[in-house]
């Protein structure tokens, strides 16, 4: 857009015309190149996850003994010639074999697939619920003060000694293995350091004028909490929500990883990395170890920088490198 | 400033017993009675055959058939003379077992910390002098790209490169860092480069932001106009304030180290807490679990007071606040 069309738009009044959201959306595709990127890959994984029957191959679960250790398809000089049942011997195709097999047969593009559902149901939900009580407790905590505050912070303080994986690992120790468990765990996980940083930016906010103007004509207390504070720091809330989604992913994989998250038959990112390790996988099929990883990488990478384009345009003061 | 330590001496109290309350009420949310845990060990068909007596002895002997407040004082009790009762597996004392793990869990996370702390701080520092550059691009690309890759997939890809590459195999003893120096190094480097990967990335991030603050700063412009060499400018008056948060990273990168150790010693097979914990999850032996938690705890919570204390020294306005 050039000078005169940017002057053209400004009112008599010198204040910036009210533009429409898709102007918004524009401008952030244009300025935020890498945030617009990071959105792409999170609604592709929604999508990937919602649709993952649809989109899958193979039954992530069912063994193929025809399939142990195979090539992906495209790989060159991959050797997929497959004696079928009815003894001939054919290559298989691209849509047979997009990622190969694992040491089971199991296919590993439907794997890959599978496993995001169960990524993503575990990333939302517990950034969502560890990060919002996070909210509730962190506002409460800063704007009635005393005794309250001070009981939540030492125990905050006593919580965050717990570094967020080895606490979930010791509540699934106690809880059980299960996916649900696993939202549990890194739900109670989350909570402390999101009390943490909420707090110290409510505090800001209710020193604030406005805060003091509310109070003046009567507002009760819930109220300014839930009406005034909370909008005035929502903008923290959502990026902390994006970043601990990022987080959320790589300690549900840890935690498959290591045997204690979902099933360990269940197609999980995490598990598949432990079983691409397992029974000499590593030399008879590299590739095993590199997509789940690479995956991970990628989904991950993609949040933290949709993270930092929304905290770049909703609060310019915690720009930060 | 010794005010300072001493009042920060006070305030460990409450945590440390606010520590062990939660450790000792996070295994006490396990459903089912542990003794018959115990009892059915190994064959879940023997319910039926156990008789009401026999699990009477059990609890007797656990001590689980006494009031709770009975139990916890008795345990933590024990904590001040380094009781931390008997596994339930082998029935030896928990702490002959940890003593001898505790110095390699150490050991590795330090060795983490150094390594991420010689890469990140240069890589920060050039990033920040090189601001929107082709260099300081890459170096954030880096950092983004080791903020999204979970160390244990680092760990999995060191040890695949090692195999494929070197012809590798994992050490089967461990070699004492007292007796053999040179094999102790040779068997923690690597652990300890996967270990480090996540915490470097976030220093350097952390390093880049500091120092892009302070090169604004007046003394900064100060040290120019009198003519200083842009050398010393930076190493001299900028990056000395610049590491005053890294330095108060140091009690947040203990506490990652630690977490992540659990995972990167079970990947490499390193007889330190970490992987003892996992075993002793997987067996169920929970007075195991308990007392490597508090352990962890304390090693955190201590780490934090350190980062505290140095903080204060380093900066006077902490001190005095």
């Amino acid at each position: 857009m050039t000078q005169q069309q940017q002057t053209a738009e400004l009112t008599a009044a010198g204040f910036r015309a009210k533009r429409g959201p898709k102007y918004h959306l524009n401008h952030f595709i244009r300025t935020k190149p890498l945030a617009t990127f990071g959105a792409t890959i999170g609604i592709l994984l929604i999508l990937v996850a919602v649709f993952a029957d649809q989109i899958a191959t193979h039954d992530p679960g069912r063994t193929d003994t025809q399939k142990i250790y195979v090539k992906p398809a495209w790989f060159p000089g991959a050797e997929t010639h497959v004696t079928r049942a009815d003894d001939t011997a054919r290559p298989l195709s691209f849509s047979e074999s997009i990622l190969g097999g694992d040491r089971l047969g199991r296919d590993e593009f439907s794997r890959l697939v599978h496993g995001a559902r169960i990524s993503l149901k575990v990333g939302l939900i517990s950034s969502f619920l560890g990060v919002t009580l996070g909210l509730l407790i962190g506002v409460a905590s800063a704007y009635l003060g005393g005794k309250f505050d001070l009981v939540i912070q030492r125990l905050v303080d006593t919580m965050i000694a717990f570094p967020g994986l080895l606490l979930a690992i010791v509540l699934l120790a106690a809880l059980g293995q299960s996916v649900n468990n696993v939202i549990y765990a890194l739900t109670i996980a989350f909570v402390p350091p999101s009390v943490r940083l909420i707090r110290s930016q409510a505090l800001a906010v209710k020193e604030m004028d406005y805060i003091l103007a509310a109070r003046a004509v009567g507002v009760g207390t819930n109220r300014i909490m839930l009406r005034h504070i909370i909008p005035n720091i929502f903008a923290i809330y959502l990026v902390v929500m994006t970043f601990y989604l990022g987080a959320a992913i790589i300690a549900e994989a840890g935690l498959s990883f290591l045997g204690l998250g979902a099933a360990v038959n269940e197609a999980t990112w995490g598990g598949m990395l432990s079983d691409a390790g397992k029974g000499g996988s590593i030399r008879a099929a590299w590739w095993l170890s590199i997509f789940p990883g690479v995956t991970i990488v990628i989904v991950v990478l993609a949040w933290n920088m949709l993270g930092d384009g929304l905290r770049d345009v909703l609060d310019p003061k915690l720009r930060r490198g | 400033m010794q005010a300072y330590i001493v009042k920060r001496l006070v305030m460990f109290i409450p945590t440390m017993i606010l520590l062990s309350l939660l450790v000792f009420s996070f295994l006490r949310i396990i459903p089912g009675d542990p003794a018959l845990a115990i009892l059915t060990r190994g064959n879940a068909d023997s319910i039926e055959t156990i008789t009401e007596e026999q699990l009477e002895r059990m609890r007797a002997r656990l001590g689980t058939d006494r009031p709770l407040y009975v139990q916890y004082f008795d345990w933590a009790g024990g904590l001040f003379k380094l009781d931390f009762g008997n596994s339930l597996v082998t029935s030896a004392p928990v702490w002959d077992q940890l003593k001898r793990r505790i110095p390699i869990t150490l050991e590795l996370s330090i060795m983490s910390i150094v390594i991420s702390t010689v890469v990140a701080v240069p890589l920060g520092v050039f990033s920040a002098i090189k601001q929107d550059t082709w260099g300081d691009y890459i170096a954030r690309f880096i950092t983004l790209i080791g903020l999204a890759t979970p160390n244990f997939w680092v760990a999995v890809m060191t040890i695949f490169i090692l195999v494929l590459a070197f012809n590798w195999i994992p050490p089967l003893g461990y070699a004492d860092l007292w007796e053999d120096p040179w094999r102790n190094f040779t068997q923690l480097i690597f652990p300890a480069i996967a270990l480090g990967t996540s915490g470097m990335a976030f220093q350097a991030r952390v390093t880049r932001s500091a120092m892009l603050e302070i090169l604004n700063e007046d003394y900064i412009r100060t040290a120019r106009s009198k003519g200083l060499h842009e050398r010393m400018v930076v190493s001299r008056h900028a990056l000395r304030n610049a590491l005053l948060p890294v330095v108060t990273l140091f009690g947040l990168a203990i506490g990652n180290a630690i977490s992540g150790s659990v995972v990167i010693e079970f990947i490499f097979g390193v007889p330190g807490m970490g992987r003892f914990l996992i075993t002793a999850i997987r067996q169920q032996d929970f007075s195991v679990v308990q007392g490597i938690v508090v352990i962890f705890g304390v090693m955190v919570l201590f780490a934090n007071l350190v980062t505290d204390v140095m903080y204060a020294w380093l900066d006077p306005r902490i001190r005095y606040g």
